[in-house]
């Protein structure tokens, strides 16, 4: 197997770690699989009560790298699937957070002291003309073939309602406040685009409206679903992603499905709606 | 002592007592002719640390202390002592505040009153007066020569940082391999971490980058990061180059910053002993144990070669000048306790009771002032004549279990 990969436009470079930054907060560990086109990190949490990922993103090869290369497991699966723990990398792209604009990114598979690891080379400027090689090797674990079909491509689903959402600050800055006053909301959507977030408790009942949302899809009149804040919140976190568009698809009582759609990448987070009668 | 500080001045001296303060748990205080010096010792003893500052840093100074009682000025009127950190710490918390506030700062080491007494005159004519209490006893010193070493670069405090920025601020310890053209960082993994689990970090920096660049001897040495941090923490607000001098693995490294008349600082750190060979280092071993099985309380001179090197007080002083003028080059010996893998520093330690030396436990030094005054205190529960006496009085309730 092998893999390499060359970033070198500061924007990717940006972008990319700004997802794999998101990644990295959002679960423990992290599955990366590659592919001859695409690029894609999944989370999957353990206590997801359905059965599909949390998170699953795709990012376009061709978009991120300018030099691009792979071998997969065999001919026929010509695709690596590896896993890393979160926090390893974190540490790792904080530092180059912090350090800026790297020249270029390099991500390479190899073999360093017996283990896999996913290399990372960054070349960083330094003083007026010169550049320092920062070297980084995150240990990884190759998942095997009989493995793989743990972390299928969700199927595409057929929401109830599906909407745009509003401005993620906005949200964002909602949510954390109902965050404080109960453990879950319920989302209630409908097909003039009105989408209301509603918090319960004994004392209080808080609630929200967003209307004039543009509705891209409509199979029933309403839908709503009830969903863990905590979740919701760490995800609307990731506002500073900067998709063009976030989808938000409901399924009556079932599940929450945002979607993030840019050019160069998709991000889908899956929020089961939980049964609270 | 007595001196006085302008107001940049004593930012300086609160900047270097928050360093020093990273790095050890005391602080010496050692008046001279020739200015001021604060040094500390970590506790594992793997670190030494020292700012010297010069006349020109202070507004007046005056190394003796005042005598009103002897008549000759005697070298003992110097007065050199030890204090807690944190009490001193305590003085100078807040660095912005201190910025903001103080005008002028007095610091004084009294014969009679036998306290540090710190005076800050603020603005708007407020007076800070601080009185602390310390240990009197001679300072620490390290044996080591600037010229002795085979490596040494140069460059910005600000360039070792973002150098030190790519690493985890977990990382402990990092491997500095030295070649003739370039300095390539690696954190160092411990044995009992599985490297397979472990991220590996390494940065490589070219000769051009450093202002100054001569290494002669292509090694690799390994020492903690904490108190480079401590160092950097200080130079980078005072915008200071930092020159490091190395000469191989087990050998300490010298880090030293300079502010041209006012100023200058050494920091001595121990480095990781490789394990190369094997046959090597139980040899060593064996050794050891062997040195290890001698009684310690025989005469602490014949422990010249492990470390830590302890002289008592009598004798520190000759010694150390003569170790001072002969040896130019680092001296210090192998690791001589294998269950510590960092190397302590060769350093010439006072000893607080010179005259208790005799069943003292070797590793246990200085005596904490502590136990030795509970020691006095208690010391008549602790004597035979306080043996339960026959005190003849009149039994009221007879012990029960007694008749049979």
């Amino acid at each position: 197997m092998k893999f390499r990969g060359k970033m070198i436009d500061p924007n990717c470079i940006k972008q990319f770690i700004g997802i794999l930054g998101c990644m990295t907060k959002l679960g423990k560990s992290c599955i990366l699989r590659i592919t001859t086109t695409d690029l894609y990190f999944i989370v999957r949490e353990s206590q997801t009560i359905s059965a599909s990922p949390l998170i699953w993103c795709a990012l376009d090869e061709g978009h991120f790298f300018s030099e691009f290369g792979m071998e997969g497991l065999s001919t026929v699966d010509n695709e690596i699937y590896l896993e890393f723990v979160a926090e390893n990398v974190a540490r790792t792209l904080s530092a180059l957070k912090v350090s800026g604009t790297a020249k270029s990114v390099k991500i390479k598979l190899t073999k360093k002291l017996s283990s896999p690891c996913l290399t990372f080379e960054i070349d960083l400027p330094s003083g007026t003309n010169h550049s320092r090689l920062v070297v980084h090797d995150i240990p990884v674990n190759l998942v095997p073939r009989r493995l793989w079909n743990d972390y299928l491509e969700p199927e595409a689903m057929d929401p109830d309602i599906s909407v745009h959402l509003p401005q993620l600050r906005l949200m964002k800055s909602i949510v954390e406040r109902m965050k404080n006053l109960a453990n879950m909301a319920t989302v209630h959507v409908t097909s003039e685009g009105l989408l209301t977030l509603t918090v319960e408790t004994e004392a209080v009942s808080v609630t929200s409206h967003f209307d004039n949302l543009h509705v891209e899809k409509k199979k029933e009149e309403e839908a709503s679903v009830t969903i863990e804040l905590k979740r919701l919140s760490n995800f609307l976190g990731h506002e500073q992603l900067n998709p063009q568009k976030v989808v938000c698809d409901v399924l009556q009582s079932k599940l929450m499905h945002l979607n993030f759609l840019s050019d160069s990448y998709t991000l889908q987070y899956f929020l089961p709606g939980i049964n609270d009668q | 002592m007595k001196c006085l500080l302008d107001a940049t001045s004593v930012k300086v001296l609160a900047r270097a007592i928050h360093c020093l303060a990273k790095i050890g748990d005391e602080l010496h205080i050692e008046p001279t002719e020739n200015g001021l010096t604060l040094k500390t010792v970590n506790a594992s003893k793997s670190a030494y640390s020292a700012f010297n500052f010069h006349l020109p840093f202070f507004l007046d100074f005056c190394h003796i202390s005042e005598n009103t009682v002897q008549a000759d000025p005697d070298e003992d009127t110097v007065i050199k002592c030890k204090l807690p950190m944190k009490s001193i710490l305590s003085v100078f918390r807040s660095i912005g505040s201190l910025d903001k506030s103080v005008e002028t700062c007095t610091i004084t080491l009294p014969l009679l009153e036998a306290l540090l007494i710190i005076e800050f005159k603020c603005k708007h004519g407020i007076v800070k007066h601080f009185n602390l209490r310390y240990f009197e006893c001679e300072s620490v010193e390290a044996e080591f020569c600037k010229n002795g070493y085979a490596s040494k670069f140069s460059c910005s405090s600000r360039f070792y940082s973002e150098t030190l920025l790519s690493f985890h601020s977990s990382t402990q310890e990092v491997t500095w391999s030295l070649a003739m053209d370039q300095v390539h960082l690696s954190n160092h993994i411990d044995d009992e971490v599985d490297p397979s689990k472990c991220v590996r970090t390494e940065v490589t920096l070219a000769k051009d980058e450093f202002v100054d660049f001569n290494v002669a001897l292509c090694t690799q040495v390994t020492f903690c990061l904490k108190e480079l941090r401590a160092i950097l923490a200080f130079a980078e607000a005072l915008k200071l180059d930092l020159d490091c001098r190395m000469e191989g693995a087990g050998q300490p490294v010298l880090f030293s910053l300079e502010k041209t008349d006012l100023y200058s600082a050494d920091f001595l750190l121990a480095t990781l002993t490789p394990n190369l060979d094997s046959t090597a280092t139980s040899s060593r071993t064996i050794n050891n144990q062997k040195k290890n099985d001698v009684p310690p309380q025989s005469d602490v001179s014949k422990h010249s070669s492990p470390v830590p090197i302890l002289r008592n007080k009598a004798d520190s002083r000759t010694v150390s000048c003569a170790n001072l003028q002969t040896t130019l080059m680092p001296n210090v010996p192998e690791s001589p306790c294998h269950t510590s893998r960092l190397n302590s520093l060769s350093l010439i330690e006072p000893q607080l009771f010179p005259a208790m030396e005799d069943n003292l436990d070797f590793e246990m030094q200085p005596p904490p002032p502590k136990r030795a005054r509970a020691r006095y205190i208690f010391q008549n529960c602790l004597k035979a004549t306080q043996e339960v006496r026959e005190v003849s009085c009149e039994v009221f309730a007879p012990d029960s279990e007694g008749d049979e």
